[in-house]
């Protein structure tokens, strides 16, 4: 009783029914959102106005959106590497799952690869948020990239693969959650480099790296996540004539409960206790570090 | 093998959290005309509109552990979010984007449905049917300023600025509005929307 008479004394009076509206300031906004955190009778009588305003957007007219605009859409979340438009399952039945269907011809690739590249340059300008140096400086090389795709209709789908993962680099560089762990050689030297944005509490991450040499036959670039000495393999970075790379890594813990990010330069049989040469490397601060 | 689409809006929240691509594709499936729709009134711009839907959809990805059942219905909280998204655009947009005109809001009732199937279109109607009427009780002051905050993304000092009106009277007719608004929706039917 004494608990309740002290939450209905802090009740947010008068700013739920603003607040399911979008209609608060930024303050009174974070005042409710903390109430809501400690108040159940809050958050039911907000469920209940949400569901009011939520009828309020049924009002307008309904229009399905563009169907390339689903395609978009999956692929900025393309976390692991995209299927093959020619083995990519049908990815549902019925007509209403028709938005996601994938149109396996070379003639949309490129005006949409386009139109993606385009669109993420608006998208980034609309959210307005710091993108850095860095980013700034990938987000050329991936215009570079774009650029080439453009004339590389033979190999659309493997450039289409790319894109994606620039899109979702894109997208999480603009992420304010996102922390980057920029990778260096161990020793200082050479011109390679790299850096991992890392969002969702460590559970996603995408990796680019520049200027790298191609690799000896039979060897590739790979991903490590290192703790107490053990090294868990999370990729390998396909590296083009550019020394460009790209890699989105689902990692099987969050990546702040690892102590390092590795690079190696291994033979492509390479194994979980296989030793590569070191090309790249970055120290991973603990998941409370302020960024 | 799961079947997603014979899975309910909060089995495909909770799928779409733990990063199952099929999940979201199939929540998209679902509410991706909604969410457009909403977002094409509200911006009045095909092009931002589609950059609305796309982040709307990636944030659903993103945030979808954050939802939390007794925050109401899966439906309530994608529209919820996708309302959220619009209105940062139009607020950080706000000098460069043609606002609806009033005269718009006489054009959604019972506005006809495009490319949806007949069982769907009967649903949306009688939801539509059902805030029609639930707006129709409010007073016109108060009809007038859940349009503005819904579908202009005005603040409530900025209604207060713009209807020339006292911050406080501005409040309580948000306040008595969204009141009413919520118990002739419940008084006009229970089932979730």
């Amino acid at each position: 009783m004494a608990q309740n008479q002290s939450e209905n004394r802090s009740h947010p009076e008068g700013l739920l029914e603003g607040y399911a509206l979008d209609a608060l300031t930024e303050g009174e906004a974070s005042l409710v959102e903390a109430h809501l955190e400690l108040c159940g009778d809050c958050r039911e009588t907000l469920a209940q106005l949400q569901q009011a305003t939520a009828l309020l957007g049924l009002l307008v007219e309904q229009q399905a959106p563009p169907v390339y605009l689903g395609t978009q859409i999956l692929a900025s979340l393309s976390l692991a590497r995209v299927d093959s438009p020619t083995t990519r399952r049908p990815s549902s039945t019925g007509s209403s799952s028709t938005n996601f269907r994938r149109i396996s011809t070379s003639t949309w690739a490129l005006p949409l690869a386009a139109a993606m590249v385009i669109g993420l340059f608006s998208f980034s300008l609309i959210l307005n948020l710091r993108v850095s140096a860095r980013v700034d400086q990938l987000t050329r090389e991936n215009s570079v990239l774009s650029a080439r795709m453009d004339q590389a209709e033979d190999h659309d789908a493997e450039l289409l693969d790319t894109m994606h993962q620039m899109q979702l680099a894109s997208f999480m560089s603009v992420n304010p959650d996102t922390q980057p762990l920029i990778l260096e050689p161990p020793n200082g030297s050479g011109s390679s480099e790299g850096v991992l944005l890392v969002a969702n509490k460590g559970n996603r991450a995408v990796l680019m790296v520049s200027n790298m040499e191609q690799p000896p036959p039979f060897r590739s670039y790979y991903v490590w996540l290192v703790r107490n000495g053990n090294r868990i393999l999370v990729g390998q970075v396909p590296v083009d004539a550019s020394g460009w790379g790209s890699l989105s890594l689902s990692p099987p813990e969050p990546v702040f409960m690892f102590d390092w990010v590795n690079l190696t330069v291994e033979d492509q049989e390479g194994t979980n206790t296989s030793r590569g040469e070191m090309v790249l490397r970055s120290k991973i601060p603990p998941a409370d570090f302020p960024r | 093998m799961v079947e997603y689409q014979e899975l309910d809006d909060r089995q495909l929240i909770r799928q779409t959290a733990l990063g199952v691509r099929e999940a979201l594709e199939e929540l998209y499936n679902r509410y991706s005309t909604p969410v457009f729709s909403l977002a094409r009134f509200m911006l009045r711009h095909e092009a931002l509109a589609e950059e609305a839907t796309q982040d709307i959809f990636l944030n659903i990805w993103l945030k979808s552990d954050s939802y939390r059942a007794d925050r109401g219905d899966p439906k309530a909280w994608i529209m919820s979010v996708a309302h959220h998204k619009v209105i940062d655009i139009i607020r950080s947009r706000r000098r460069n984007i043609n606002l609806t005109d009033p005269k718009d809001y006489e054009t959604l009732d019972l506005l006809p449905s495009r490319g949806r199937a007949t069982d769907e279109e009967a649903v949306l109607n009688l939801e539509r049917e059902r805030i029609n009427k639930a707006l129709a009780v409010l007073p016109e002051a108060q009809r007038e300023v859940i349009m503005l905050a819904y579908f202009e993304g005005y603040s409530q000092s900025e209604i207060s600025n713009k209807l020339n009106q006292p911050l406080g009277t501005v409040k309580t007719r948000v306040r008595l509005a969204m009141q009413k608004l919520r118990v002739e929706l419940e008084e006009n039917g229970t089932e979730p929307i």
